[in-house]
């Protein structure tokens, strides 16, 4: 299903949560509630909510001055961000529902996965612009 | 000739550039588009007579109207003049020989404390045994070895850090720096000290290509609130005068570290320029005693990437300077 892809040219790795469906399940809960406990770090989204975005995927912060390229996926995150967690400077568990909502009208999965698979993302897309 | 390149592109100003320098083989000199002279200084080490007496014939020549030094070398030696200069009616933005001292290397931590800025282990050195020995004065490889003046290189064992002090050394002088290095990623603010304690327009940088000495050759204005507010500590603690460069780095548990204090613009200023902050030009207009508006800091997301260009000079240009110290152009 969704592959959520950050690629961070300047430092030429690709910087990936990707998940499959065929292999994660909502029965593999110790992994949800793992991703879960991830996210709770997070205890404020401001180094997110100041990322510049643009339509076509290009990814600037003013702070770092790095730029990335987001694939659909992670743009779709991104763009559904500012609704919710970006406007927030804490995060809550679960994801607020709005979010995933939004993000259900574009990716055939279930909700537990989408949100494990955002969350996953959320805590790799931390590391890179903390 | 970042410099020089602000200043022609000024909206403010319709400016003719003097330009001065220490090497005839310095490709700025044959830049006609950017220098309408070019002229020769011999180096302030010769003597401050020496240097003072062709500064005086190239100025009856040209009469400029303010200088603007470009080299952290001849700082030292025009805060001294700065008085002679104001007296032949140029117009300066220099800081004085104790506020230099202030941002030297080899100060730069007393000043950092100060200024309530974080700031690696310095320390100076004189002799080859220190690298055998580093671990005594707390210093564990990799470390950074510096020039006074510039040049620095990340040293790895005792032989790295041997070859380092002797390179270093015979182009710089002693004592040569050594400082603990901060992993993490480089950030970098221009702006111009008024003298009472502000700064002015500052622009802020992160290196996103370097060359081999570390030196960037592709850059992006960012927008740094913990760097803007160091560095207007810092200009606040020195009451600096003039053009500055802070250079930091964003360690990786993410607090910033002050690294070196130039005084003057650095090599990628004309992105202040590109950034609509044309920090040369406010300093002329700062210099001329004009009233100027303090801009705000420069916005985020302005790139430059630098290229390497080659000037063509007839023999007898270079000739024109090597000889009489002037550049008298030939088509």
């Amino acid at each position: 299903m969704t592959r959520l892809t950050l690629v961070n040219r300047a430092r030429e790795k690709d910087l990936a949560c990707s998940s499959d469906a065929l292999e994660v399940s909502i029965t593999n809960a110790d992994k949800l509630e793992e991703s879960k406990a991830e996210i709770n770090l997070l205890e404020s989204l401001p180094e997110i909510s100041r990322l510049a975005i643009s339509a076509s995927g290009f990814v600037f912060d003013p702070v770092s001055g790095q730029s990335y390229t987001a694939n659909d996926s992670a743009l779709a995150i991104l763009k559904a961000l500012p609704s919710d967690l970006r406007q927030s400077t804490h995060l809550s568990e679960p994801l607020p529902a709005p979010l995933l909502s939004i993000l259900r009208q574009q990716f055939d999965a279930p909700a537990a996965l989408l949100e494990r698979d955002v969350l996953e993302f959320l805590g790799v897309l931390r590391e890179l612009v903390r | 000739m970042a410099v020089a390149r602000c200043l022609k592109d000024s909206t403010r100003f319709n400016l003719n550039i003097v330009g001065l320098s220490y090497d005839a083989l310095d490709p700025g000199l044959y830049a006609t588009a950017l220098c309408d002279t070019s002229w020769l200084l011999p180096y302030p080490s010769v003597g401050e007579d020496v240097f003072v007496e062709r500064l005086a014939s190239i100025y009856a020549q040209t009469r400029f109207d303010v200088l603007i030094p470009c080299l952290d070398a001849e700082l030292p030696v025009l805060a001294g003049l700065a008085s002679r200069l104001a007296q032949w009616g140029v117009k300066t933005l220099l800081p004085t020989s104790s506020q230099l001292q202030m941002r030297s290397k080899d100060r730069l931590p007393e000043l950092a404390k100060q200024a309530g800025v974080q700031c690696p282990a310095t320390q100076p050195v004189l002799r080859e045994t220190f690298f055998h020995q580093c671990a005594d004065s707390g210093f564990r490889y990799p470390f950074v070895v510096k020039g006074l003046f510039y040049d620095a290189a990340i040293v790895y064992t005792v032989e790295q850090g041997l070859a380092a002090f002797r390179r270093i050394s015979a182009e710089w002088g002693l004592p040569v720096l050594v400082q603990t290095l901060i992993p993490g990623e480089e950030v970098n603010l221009a702006g111009i000290g008024d003298g009472s304690g502000g700064l002015l327009g500052a622009v802020m940088m992160k290196k996103r290509q370097l060359t081999d000495k570390g030196k960037a050759w592709a850059g992006v204005t960012i927008h740094d609130e913990e760097l803007l507010a160091a560095a207007q500590r810092l200009v606040a603690a020195t009451r600096w005068y003039g053009p500055l460069e802070v250079e930091a780095m964003r360690g990786r548990d993410n607090k910033l570290y002050l690294i070196e204090i130039n005084p003057r613009f650095p090599a990628w200023i004309y992105l202040s320029a590109g950034a609509n902050r044309n920090l040369p030009e406010l300093a002329v207009a700062l210099a001329m005693g004009e009233k100027i508006e303090k801009p705000s800091p420069a916005p985020a997301g302005v790139m430059f990437i630098r290229y390497a260009w080659d000037v063509i000079v007839p023999l007898a240009n270079f000739e024109s300077l090597v000889v009489g110290g002037q550049l008298l152009t030939v088509d």
